[in-house]
């Protein structure tokens, strides 16, 4: 059995240690906005933050969550700058890959405030979208950094 | 069988239900061929799931006593807008208030078959095409309906009345109902026969960029795609399948995974074994574990490097060449292309000069972000489906052939999908997944693949090789000839119009452009007959044809010495619309603009779904370093739902089409594909993505499709501008087998390119 916390709220996952996060989230939780994609650590699309960094739920086995704080898209509340940013220019297409991309953002943000073109490139270079969102994405950065900005100044 | 909503509206419906005031389902009685139109085609339902207080004007809509406006979609949402772009079609003739509007995902059903292609079904970018006039009736004659309702109760002309923002008023008298209050009494009326539909400018909601209904949804997490239907008592499957394209498994031991932890069943499915498991990662890991027995395949022994010989070589087959000489009905007016190849071999005869191109593009898979998944649920009586599909028709009828139920026993809802690009038209996962759930009666069956899975076992785009003779006078082409080889689609499905003696068009349309003023073209093709299984890929056709037909006519320019761009303008004098489109593109990249050495642009046109795309790249070459510095893509759709929509189209086909240019191929070994995943069937990522700026064109004609038009272009564009900035022809895709590596854009345009995008 590993414990840890989810959204602010404390789990206990009884499946095998080796099991990875993403199925777990998913299967015995039911937060289903995280999503599969590869498996293998390649698209980016079942991305969660743990303790604030944004990992790979697919390759990331349960055990290693003993202890830590998990978010997921379910836990970023809705109304986050990033959520707004993305509604606002309607960066979804299908819309499958944008919780990992979202989190990713949200992680960009946190460690970079106003982040420049290359600082998008090197951050957002390992998520994949097949409907060709990625000139919305870097748009939607951009103006959650500006409403990000507003926030902290009001 | 369920709620048929609750799966995707859960809590909203559940509160629904409590408030529910009045108890009626009124079905619509339609009379006169019409009316039923305008309200839709009879729905084959028998189950009558609708809560209580729900006013059903047709299939399409409900307006429910507290003021929700329900309009199913009848095409299915895979990125394209649908969802609340044909909703808003119907909400606009209706004076629907936008934000009462809540879309509904469609079921397959009778009502939903589209009266202009007898198919309910989402392809060919058509959705807004066939289903625009029927919405728009649907709309209107609802809005007559509930005029009538409030005229007849306030006993006032209904002349007199009008309507916006789900309310009808009466100025006369002051009074005004909403929506909600009349709807139940209107449902009730008679189907007006010819009601009076909205002239464009007095449209509210189409042409202009509003609230989109999905996006919410999206950017919380809480939109349902098929992976993430949950159902009670759901188990979850994984697949075992064999190393071959469209190979079978032949035995296997179920006794070697029994034991495994949650495994509740084993079966065996079309293409493979399905073991059935308490959650996927514990059905994957039994899978993988099972041991099977494969049966050898047609494919079996096809390699990828003597496949590539034989397409060549197949062009050199005169014997075994059928001709294509359908018209294009996208371009009605054209000349028939003759059956007979004497006039153009005369003009070959009689050319200053012949050039001859040989060209090849390779296999493609689609790789939707979402995997291939289904879910079903099978008793004896009934069985329902939740899937991204986009053939809900011939899914249903798939289930019901599995199950022996009849048609109207099968309920299938159609789930948000991760992406389609034709690989979600195909039904062999949602047969897998009837299949299994057959095997565990009264279970829902939730069955996914995996990424591999879905590299493996696409249904391909065909690879293809061209051999192009153009017939050149001192300035301008005298004739062409393009012979295409490869597999044919229609005969890998047993499509009903493959005639004999004629090319397959998935193979042979549009090799070389009606729309091109020249004398003299014949096209022809070789069929190889491959097993390999292949299917729709984005933009069908045109995703290898226009590359072919845009490079020939681009090597004839340069053989003519002509500016590319003059050439093709010239020669579209007859299509002056197309000719705006391709001056559009030309003046917004500047193409008269010198560049400086190792810099060039290329131009390419391509025309198809209703719709018009010019496109221009320009790149820098340094060895084998390519840099794309910027597409620019004119567009003409026709009248557009939503421009912000139309413009994420364009990016997004540009995208895919680059992504197929730059790295896509499936190769082959003993008939199994080497490739597996994202790591070595890479796609575009993020920071290779150039600049793309886009101009769309207003236009008031009929509206055309968007989701594939852009796909085409960008292949051709981009070979052509390598050629411009280097001397060297790209005559093979993907480029990376050229050998050029892509650079690093340089960002010189910083900022947004989203034209029209909020705020
Ligand atoms: S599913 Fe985890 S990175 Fe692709
Ligand atoms: S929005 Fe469809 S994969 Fe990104």
């Amino acid at each position: 059995m590993t414990r840890c916390q989810v959204n602010g709220e404390a789990v206990e996952f009884e499946v095998e240690a080796e099991m990875p996060l993403l199925w777990a989230l998913r299967d015995q939780l039911g937060l289903t906005g995280t999503k599969f994609g590869c498996g293998i650590a390649q698209c980016g699309v079942c991305t969660i933050h743990l303790n604030g960094q944004p990992v790979r739920a697919c390759v990331t086995p349960v055990a290693a969550a003993e202890g830590q704080r998990i978010t997921t898209i379910e836990g970023l509340g809705g109304e986050h700058p990033v959520q707004a940013a993305w509604s606002a220019l309607n960066v979804p297409q299908c819309g499958y890959c944008q919780s990992g991309q979202i989190m990713a953002a949200v992680a960009l943000l946190e460690r970079v405030p106003a982040p420049s073109d290359a600082d998008i490139d090197l951050a957002m270079q390992g998520y994949l979208c097949r409907c060709g969102t990625y000139p919305r994405i870097r748009a939607a950065i951009k103006y959650a950094a500006e409403l990000k900005a507003k926030e902290r100044t009001e | 069988m369920s709620d048929r909503r609750s799966w995707q509206h859960g809590t909203r419906r559940t509160f629904l239900k409590a408030g529910a005031a009045g108890v009626f389902m009124l079905a619509l009685r339609a009379e006169g061929g019409i009316a039923t139109a305008y309200a839709g085609a009879e729905s084959d339902r028998t189950d009558s799931s609708d809560a209580a207080g729900d006013a059903r004007f047709s299939a399409f809509l409900e307006i429910s006593t507290d003021g929700e406006i329900r309009i199913t979609t009848p095409t299915s949402e895979l990125g394209q807008g649908v969802f609340s772009n044909l909703p808003r079609i119907l909400a606009d003739e209706l004076d629907a208030d936008w934000a009462d509007v809540v879309p509904v995902m469609p079921y397959a059903d009778a009502a939903f078959v589209s009266p202009i292609t007898g198919r309910h079904r989402t392809a060919n970018s058509e959705s807004v095409a066939i289903y625009y006039e029927q919405l728009r009736g649907i709309g209107a004659a609802a809005r007559e309906m509930l005029v009538f309702a409030a005229a007849t109760h306030w006993g006032v002309p209904a002349a007199e009345c009008h309507t916006t923002n789900s309310r009808v008023r009466h100025a006369g008298t002051g009074r005004e109902a909403t929506y909600a209050s009349l709807a139940l009494a209107a449902a009730e009326l008679p189907v007006p026969e010819e009601p009076r539909r909205k002239r464009p400018e007095q449209f509210t909601l189409i042409g202009r960029t509003i609230e989109r209904k999905d996006v919410a949804g999206k950017v919380t997490g809480q939109t349902v795609f098929g992976i993430d239907v949950r159902l009670p008592n759901m188990l979850f499957a994984a697949l075992r399948m064999p190393p071959t394209a469209g190979g079978e498994i032949s035995g296997f031991d179920a006794e070697s995974i029994r034991n495994m932890p949650g495994v509740v069943a084993v079966t065996a499915v079309d293409g493979g074994v399905a073991v059935i498991a308490d959650n996927f990662w514990r059905a994957r890991r039994a899978a993988e574990a099972l041991s099977v027995e494969f049966s050898p395949a047609s494919a079996s022994g096809l390699d990828s490097a003597t496949m590539r010989e034989s397409l060549h070589a197949a062009l050199d087959d005169d014997a075994a060449a059928v001709p294509f000489p359908e018209i294009d009905t996208q371009n009605v007016g054209s000349p028939p292309r003759p059956l007979d190849r004497s006039e153009m071999e005369q003009a070959m005869a009689a050319a200053r000069q012949v050039l001859t191109l040989d060209y090849e593009v390779p296999y493609l898979a689609h790789l939707t972000m979402e995997p291939m998944v289904c879910t079903a649920q099978v008793t004896d009586e009934t069985c329902e489906l939740w899937v991204p599909s986009q053939q809900p028709d011939r899914g249903r009828e798939a289930a019901a052939s599995i199950t022996g139920l009849p048609l109207h026993a099968v309920r299938l809802n159609i789930t948000q999908a991760g992406g389609g690009f034709g690989r979600k038209w195909e039904v062999d996962f949602l047969r897998q997944s009837v299949q299994a759930a057959a095997a565990v009666k009264g279970r829902p069956v939730q069955l996914l693949w995996t990424r591999e899975q879905d590299v493996q076992h696409d249904f391909y785009r065909p690879a293809f090789a061209t051999r192009t003779r153009i017939a050149l006078s001192d300035d301008r082409i005298a004739g062409m000839h393009s012979r295409i080889s490869g597999q044919s689609i229609w005969r890998f499905q047993a499509h009903p119009r493959l005639i004999p003696g004629m090319a397959d068009p998935t193979s042979a349309a549009l090799l070389i452009y009606d729309i091109y003023d020249f004398p003299n073209k014949y096209i022809d093709s070789v069929e190889i007959p491959w097993r390999i299984p292949v299917g729709l890929w984005r933009s069908v056709t045109l995703s290898q044809n226009s590359f072919f037909a845009e490079c020939a006519i681009d090597e004839a320019a340069v053989a003519l010495g002509r500016d590319p761009y003059a050439l093709r303008r010239d020669m579209l004098h007859a299509h002056p619309r197309i000719r705006h489109v391709l001056e559009t593109v030309a003046e917004r990249a500047g193409w008269h603009a010198p560049l400086p050495p190792g810099r060039g642009r290329g131009i390419a046109l391509s025309h198809g779904f209703g719709s018009i795309c010019a496109q221009v790249v320009e790149v820098s070459v340094n060895e084998d370093q390519l840099a794309i510095h910027r597409i620019t893509c004119a567009f003409d759709c026709g009248r557009k739902i939503d421009p912000d929509m139309v413009l994420a189209q364009m990016q997004g086909g540009i995208i895919y089409g680059l992504s197929a240019a730059l790295r896509g191929e499936i190769n082959f070994r003993n008939g199994a594909v080497i490739e597996s995943n994202f790591h070595d069937q890479p796609v575009l990522r993020f920071h290779e993505t150039p600049d793309i700026v886009i101009e769309l064109i207003e236009s008031d004609a009929p509206p055309g499709g968007a989701g594939e038009a852009s796909v085409p272009a960008v292949a051709p564009a981009l070979a052509n501008a390598i050629f411009a900035a280097s001397g060297k022809r790209i005559r093979r895709l993907p480029l990376a087998a050229s050998g050029l590596r892509l650079a690093q854009p340089a960002r010189e345009q910083r900022g947004e390119r989203v034209v029209g995008a909020r705020p």
